[in-house]
Formats: structure tokens, sequence, C-alpha cells
């Protein structure tokens, strides 16, 4: 009889084990995929907040670098990958909408159908700044300048298709200025030519630019959020100067593939918003001047991805930017 | 007209063959303007000198000052054994995870050594497997299966 | 002074028992771990970067640092040993060096490349000390178009490295920047010859290439000549001799004094300064005929040169927050998960880190010499295993660093078409590093030519009418012409005599 029951108490543990019951979930390690290299700002802010997240969920978890084409290479991965929830992609601006528009139909995923959105975890506007010996100070000066000048303002962008290089062409649009863009390969790559007064003008975000600029090498002469940024009170948003078109936020979020239970994405929302009311992550968002999104939960993410591809759809028609 | 540098000429026609492929698949692209150069403007200007220099390689090869060099006969059997082994092991680490995949890449390409023997080739094998896992996945954590993923 | 007192506070820092220790266990993983093949200084930094995040921010920096070292170190010590570069520095340093092992010079060669790496190490810790607010001034004098000039000179300086006809390297540097296009384009976005994979998007790497030439391709070739262990002659001396010492002087200074300053270019310095250096003792060698055949200049100066280059790479990083290359992005990385905003005001508002890990770099340095100098015994009795052993062994390390670049197997299969593709290259003779050269810095040229075109909004005669890039343009030119005249005599010569 005991023997029977032991067997059967073997059988029922194996099918238990073979169904991965979601409200056990997380009952191994959990992966988070982050579609850049290792070091990078979306990197190092995983990290930061993996720490934690492990702590909440009780489980340990793993950050693996799946770096790629701008981030298509790691989403692509798990947009494929089991939705068992112990694959979680950091999800972002880039490859989440503005890349899936930019390529239309060139990728093998759909931003909105192919994955749950769980959690928003950041956003931040970039800051427009130009070289110190550049002839403006201002944005109205700036538009005056380029209106003046047509063609001759050249601007810089870590590459093709990211939001930095959206911010320009935004505000080139919305302002119907001519400047031109000049594409560099990665994010730092450009400050030495803006420094120089090569290029005249970059977009990019706060963590980036304030080195420079509280060292005196480049001047900030605005911002692209819907708001001034505490840590630059003087810089006039593009809102301010007549322009709300021009607004551009990049941002970041978490999200499983589609079809993930919906008491995994619930208990990962939850732990995430946890994770980023801790001290540690609250002092790291601060330092970098990262808005955290806590407030965006599974239902108000999906909506706000739905939007935000509706926003690069149109853009992208507007500038003629399509492949 | 006399061959006498083979390698030469051959390096050479295998430099121009390359060239007009690319240039070829390069004329996809658009070209632009040299202000605003579009994809396909540098792909043309590197085939067009690399099938320069391969035809003046072709010309010396031919000229009756040229070293005499002859081809050196291909070795397949190695060749086979070290590639294939390198795929089939790139094949089967997300399957059958490392320790199997490993086993298989080392037994494969010693199999390529003249000097094969299945004794020494068993003891490396499993020496380097368990170094390997020791050092990396339980050493220095690095991401891999390690056993076989059946679910 | 200033710079005394700077050091000084710099010391204080290095010299705790805690960072002394970080620095040695940095060193000492970065060696253990870099020598392996196919785990470069990057992959290795990559992998080890997770343990530094829990220390305080300056035994992190310091122990990074160490790693950084170690790393560069470990990597020439597999080039010399087994002949596989596992970045684009050490490319240059195995040529010779491997040789001078097949000569039973093993010893002699690790030696050299460590005392040149130290005392290398020891001059641009001073620069950097003393000059680097200067020398990051120097960097911001680089646009586009100065980088172009500096590209293709170098390119052509570099032809003159291999032993086969100056033709053929050059067509090799073309074939190499020719697989650069590969990926997408940087100006317009487009995808180039990715045959719709997208793992092909961010373009060809640099290991998977290296890998499969030298490692597997190379062990193919070695494989039908039979042989029973890499050594053909019986091991000398461990240890230079008065004649090694003196043949090595000069090149370790000027080597030292070319990493210095290319060091602090972003983009591709290191490697530019081990091949420039190479070149330059090539020319300037009484005895040119023995390079590529085990010369000891030929490792001394490259290694003394990508040393120095390493280590000024921090002054970009450390005055400008410009990573310059990606080793240098890492080590960003490792700064901001500390909270510390790497930029122009680091100097200032984090005196004691900066100067202390500046102070750390030297202690690093000396750490490597200590830490290797002994090891060297039994790096060289490596070379006495069997090859059929050998082999199995540096391909599985190949593979497992091949895989772990983006822990993806599309590197691997890569590595397996290379292999045939470079099996063929070496039975042709084809230089293969150039073309190595030609993938490394074939998108920087088509970048900076672009950039600079679209700048001058098409107008060409810029890159003569700036002083710098027009002055870089005319060495390469006579560079070019003196190269072209000795190769064209020595062949009619070499044909007469027949």
């Amino acid at each position: 009889m005991i023997r029977l029951m032991t067997i059967a108490a073997v059988v029922a543990a194996t099918f238990g084990v073979g169904m991965a019951r979601a409200e056990d979930w997380p009952t191994r390690p959990v992966t988070w995929v982050v579609p850049f290299a290792a070091g990078g700002v979306t990197d190092t802010t995983a990290r930061k907040i993996a720490v934690v997240l492990a702590d909440k969920l009780g489980q340990s978890v793993i950050v693996e670098n799946k770096p790629g084409a701008g981030g298509i290479v790691g989403t692509e991965g798990v947009a494929v990958a089991k939705p068992d929830g112990y694959t979680v992609l950091y999800a972002s601006g880039g490859p989440m909408a503005i890349l899936p528009n930019l390529k239309k139909g060139k990728l093998s995923y759909d931003p909105v159908k192919d994955f749950a959105h769980v959690q928003g975890i950041t956003s931040s506007s970039q800051l427009i700044v130009a070289s110190p010996n550049a002839p403006f100070n201002t944005l109205p000066e700036l538009i005056a300048y380029a209106k003046a000048n047509p063609g001759k303002v050249n601007f810089g962008s870590p590459g093709i298709g990211t939001a930095q290089h959206f911010a320009g062409e935004l505000l080139a649009a919305a302002a119907d200025i001519e400047m031109t863009h000049i594409p560099y390969k990665a994010g730092t790559s450009q400050m030495v030519d803006l420094m120089s007064g090569v290029i005249d003008l970059s977009f990019d975000y706060t963590s980036v630019i304030k080195p420079y600029s509280d060292a005196g090498k480049m001047k900030v002469i605005g911002a692209t959020g819907p708001e001034r940024l505490p840590s630059f009170p003087d810089a006039m948003t593009v809102v301010e100067a007549g322009l709300p078109d021009a607004v551009n936020v990049g941002w970041t979020s978490v999200a499983l593939p589609a079809g993930t239970p919906q008491e995994i994405v619930d208990k990962l929302s939850g732990a995430l918003q946890a994770s980023m009311a801790d001290p540690s992550v609250v002092e790291y968002f601060a330092i970098n001047a990262q808005t955290p999104i806590t407030d965006k939960g599974p239902k108000d993410m999906t909506q706000f991805v739905v939007e935000e591809n509706e926003k690069f759809a149109r853009i992208v028609t507007a500038a003629g930017l399509a492949e | 007209m006399q061959i006498r540098d083979q390698r030469a000429l051959v390096s050479g026609a295998i430099f121009l063959v390359i060239a007009v492929v690319v240039f070829m698949m390069s004329l996809e692209y658009e070209a632009g303007t040299s202000a605003r150069m579009g994809p396909g403007y540098f792909p043309r200007i590197l085939s067009v000198g690399l099938g320069v220099l391969g035809l003046v390689i072709m010309a010396g090869a031919v000229k009756r000052t040229a070293p005499v060099e002859r081809l050196e006969p291909w070795t397949l059997a190695p060749l086979l054994w070290i590639a294939g082994s390198v795929a089939v092991f790139a094949f089967l680490l997300p399957r059958l995870g490392l320790v199997i995949s490993l086993a298989v890449l080392l037994i494969g390409s010693s199999l390529a050594s003249h000097e094969f023997t299945w004794r020494g080739t068993i003891v490396s094998t499993v020496v380097l497997i368990v170094t390997a896992l020791g050092a990396f996945v339980y050493g220095i954590g690095l991401q891999f299966p390690v056993w076989p993923t059946i679910f | 002074m200033d710079l005394l007192a700077n050091l000084s506070l710099g010391f204080q820092h290095a010299l705790t028992f805690n960072n002394i220790a970080y620095a040695f266990i940095g060193c000492l993983l970065g060696t253990l771990i870099g020598v392996l093949p196919g785990l470069g200084p990057l992959a290795t930094i990559a992998m080890l970067l997770p343990i530094t995040y829990s220390l305080s921010p300056d035994a992190a920096l310091i122990m990074l640092a160490g790693i950084y070292y170690g790393a560069q170190y470990g990597g020439s010590t597999t080039a010399i040993i087994v002949n596989l570069p596992g970045e684009s520095s050490s490319v240059v340093t195995a040529i010779d060096g491997y040789q001078m092992a097949r000569q039973g010079r093993a010893g002699v060669a690790l030696s050299t490349a460590a005392i040149g790496s130290f005392f290398a190490g020891c001059t641009a810790t001073l620069a950097i000390a003393a000059f680097a607010p200067i020398l990051s001034e120097a960097a911001l004098q680089f646009g586009p178009k100065e980088y172009f000039a500096l590209m293709i000179l170098g390119i052509l300086l570099a032809t003159v490295l291999s032993t086969g006809p100056v033709l053929e390297s050059l067509g090799m540097v073309i074939l190499g920047a020719m697989i650069s296009l590969v990926g997408t384009d940087v100006n317009t976005g487009e995808q180039r010859f990715t045959f719709g994979l997208t793992q092909l998007y961010d373009g060809v790497d640099f290991v998977p290439l290296a890998m499969g030439i030298f490692g597997f391709a190379e062990i193919v070739r070695n494989l039908r000549s039979e042989e029973r262990s890499l050594v053909t002659q019986k091991i000398t001396n461990l240890f230079p001799t008065r004649d090694d010492w003196r043949k090595m002087t000069a090149p370790i200074l000027r080597g030292s004094a070319l990493g210095t300053f290319l060091g602090i270019l972003p983009g591709g310095g290191a490697a530019l300064a081990s091949f420039a250096s190479y070149t330059l003792e090539k020319k300037i060698s009484r005895t040119p005929e023995e390079f590529g055949h085990g010369a000891i200049a030929g490792v001394a100066g490259p290694e003394s040169a990508n040393n120095a280059a390493a280590q000024t790479s921090f002054i970009p990083l450390l005055t400008l927050g410009l990573p310059s290359n990606a080793v240098m992005a890492l080590i960003v990385g490792a700064m901001m998960i500390h909270n510390i905003q790497p930029g122009p005001q680091v100097m200032t508002s984090n005196p004691g880190l900066f100067w202390g890990l500046i102070a750390s770099m030297w202690v690093g340095n000396l750490m490597l010499v200590i830490l290797n100098l002994p090891l060297v015994g039994l790096w060289v009795k490596l070379l006495t295993i069997p090859y059929r052993f050998l082999y199995p062994a540096i391909m599985m390390f190949c593979c497992i660093g091949i895989y772990s670049i983006k822990n993806d197997t599309f590197e691997l299969y890569q590595a397996a078409l290379v292999c045939v593709v470079g099996y063929g290259i070496l039975q042709l003779k084809l230089p293969p590093a150039p073309m190595l050269l030609g993938l490394v810095l074939g998108p920087q040229v088509e970048e900076n030519f672009r950039r600079a075109m679209l700048l001058s909004r098409g107008d060409a005669t810029v890159f003569f009418t700036s002083p710098l890039s027009g002055t870089l343009l005319a060495i390469a030119v006579v560079a070019l012409i003196f190269m072209m005249l000795p190769s064209i005599r020595a062949r009619r010569e070499k044909a007469l005599q027949e």
C-alpha cells in the first residue's frame, strides 16, 4: 500500500514537473535576455534590476546578452522562445517600435502580436546639444539659423533608425528646417566630432551628455521631452518652442513571448514594480536621469506599444525613410 | 606563352572572380552621388581595385621572368574531419548540450590525425570535458546548455 | 609638483592591501583565461565583468584593469605558442613569435614580450599621468578626413607585413575590407551581402574569422605534415641572452613611443600601433630578411606598441568619456554600474579613483612580469605535448570562445566555413594577416570617407587641403612608391639568378 502511494506520488510529481504549473512560477532560474552588448546603458540597467528582482522572485535571474542588428537578433530569439515565463526580454523602443516600421515586412516578429508586454521600466527624453562654437545658444536661435542657412546644419546620431536619429528628423519636420543627418556607428563616437565642431548638433540622453556639458565641452540648447528635465532646468523643451510634434522619448520595458499564462505575466509585473521601488534601483535611475514608468502594467504597456508603433509608422512615411 | 607561376596565376584569377562577383552583387545597391553615397559606392570601388590587382598578378605569373611555382595538393580528409566536427558541434550544442557535443567535437577532430588511438583520445576527451565544465560553466558561469534538453 | 602629488595620491589608493590583491587576482584571471585560444581580451572581460559588480568602485576598476592587461598578455602568449591571435593587435606578434617558438626560442619570445610590455606600460603610465589632458586634445584634432588618411596610411604600411609579394598582400587587404562590407550600411541603414540572415546584420566578427584561419585551417595543414609536436628544434634557453637584449632594446623604445601616441586615437589604435611598429622595425632593420622567420625585433616592437596603446586608450575614456574600443566600452559599463559617470569630470570629481587607476595600471604591469616570467617555463612545456592531443584541445577552447561571443551557434558555422576557405588561402600561400587588418579597418575607412564627403557636400579636395590629412596622405603615397621599388627589384634579381 505504502509502496503504491509512493509510486502514485512519484507519478504525480513527474506530471507536476512536466506540466510546470503557472502558479508555482518560477521554480528554476529565469533568463533575462538583453538584446544589446554587455556594458551599455540597457545592459547595466537590466543587471542592476536583475539583482533585486532575483530577491523578489526567490530565484536567480541570469542576464544574457544577445546583441545584434540594433536589438533585432535578441528580440527575435525571445519571440519564438517557449512561453513558460523562463525567457524574459528587455524590450525597448528601437526593436519594438522604430525598426519594425523602418524595416516593415523584413522582421520575423510582430511587436504587438508576438509578445505579452509585462511592465514598463524606464523612459528618458533626449537633450539637444550643440558644439561649443555653434552660432546658436537656444532652440529658437537654432531654428532661425537653420532657416537662414538651409542644409548647413549637420546633426549626428548613433545610427540610422535610432531614437536619437528620429529626434533629429522629428525636429526638422516640425520646425520645417533642413538639416543634414550624419550617422555614426555607436553612441559616443560622434562626441569627439561634436566637441571639435565637425558636426553642429546632436540629440542624446542625459547620462551621455551630462559629463560633457558639465565640463563645458558642449552646450545644451533644448530637450525633446514634454517637460523640462530636473538636471537641466534651463533647457527649453520642444513643446515650449511651439513644436509639440517634435516630442521624442526613449523607453524600455519587459516582455514575454505571446501565450505566456496570465498568472506569470501578473506575477512578473508585480515583482518588477517592487524591484523598481528598491532604493538601490531608485538611486541608479536618478543618477542616470531615467524616469521609471512603474505605472505601466501589462495592460497599459500593450496599449503603449501599439501607440508607439502607430506614431513611428507615421514618421517613417512622412520622412520617406522606409526601406 | 608558358605558365611559370601556377600559384600566382590561380591567386590572381581567384581575386578577379571574387571582384566580378562582388561587383555584380553590388549593382543591386544604389551607388548614390559623391556627396551622398549609397550602399553600392564603396563595394564597387573595392571590386574594381581587386579586379585590377588580380589582372596584374596574373600577368606577372605568365611573364618570362616569373619564378616557377606549382600548386600544392589538397589533403581533403583532415579538412573534412576538422571543419565537419566544428559544424556538427554547432548543430548539437543547443540540442544535446555541452558535454555530448564536446565529446563529438573532440573525438571527431582527433580522427583527423594519422596517429589516432582510441585509448589516448578517450582519456584526453574526458579530461578536457571535465576541465571545460569546471572552468567555464561552474567557474566563471558562462551560459551553456550542459545536458540534453528533453522536455 | 602636481604630477608627483597626483601620482602619490594614486599610489596611496592603489597600494592598499586590498587593491594590490585585486590587481593580482585580476591579472591572474585575465592571463589564465586570455591564454586560452579564442578568448581575447574582449571575451575575457565580458566573462569576468560580473565578478567585479560586488566590489567597491576602485577595487572593481583596478581588478578590471588587471584583467585587461592579463588578457592582453595572455593573448600574446597564445599567439606565440600556437600561432592563434585572439584579437587584431596580436596578429602581428604571431608572425615572428610563432617562428621563434618553432625554432625552440618560445621562452625568449615570451620573456621579450613580457619585458617589452612592462617597459611600454611604465612609459605609457607616465605619459598618462603627465599629459592626459593635452593628449586628449590631440584626439580632438582627428575628424573624419584625418581618420580616413590615417587608416589609408596604416593599411598601405601594413602590406609590407607579409612575406609574400606586395600586390598579393594588398589584394588580401581588399578582400578583408570586402568581408567587412557584410552587414548594415551605417549611412543608409540598408543591409548589404547579408543574404537575409539577421545574424549577419552586424557584420562578420573578427574571432570566427581569425579562429577559422589561424586555428582550424592551420591545424589541417599541420596534420598533413604529421608533426609530432609543434617545435621543430630543441628548446634552448628560456630567457634572452645578452645578444637578444641588445637586439630588443631599440625596438621596445620605438614601439612604446608609437603605441603611446596611437593608443589615444579612438578606434583601432592598438591594432594599428602593433602593425605600424612591425613595419617600422622591418624597414629600419639592417637584416629585414629575418622578419617572418623569427626576428626578435618583430616581437619586441609590436608587443611594446600594443601594450602602450592598451594603456593610453584609457586616456580618451578617462578624460573625454569616450571608449576607444569595445573593451573600453565594457569598462564604461562597469563604471556605470558603480554609479560613476565616465567623462571629463572624473579627474576632478573623483581624483582618488582617477589617479588610483593610473597607479594601479603600473602595479598591474609589474604584477604581470612577476606573474608571467615564472610561467614562461610552463607555457613552453605546452609545446612538448604531442600534437595529436594538443590540437583537439585548441579546437575545444576555440569553439567555446566563439560560441560565447554572442551565445549563438551561428559564429561556429561561420568558423567551419572559414576553415575551408582559409585552408585554400594557406595552400595558395596568400598572407592571411593583411586580410584581418582589412576586416578591422575596412569599415572605418568607408565610414570616415563617406562621412567626410557628406560633410564637404561631395568635395573630395578636402582630404588634401586639410594640413593633417594632406600630410598623412602624402606620406602614404611616398611609402607606396618606396614599397613597390624594392619588391620589383628583388623579383628581377631573383629571376635573373635562375
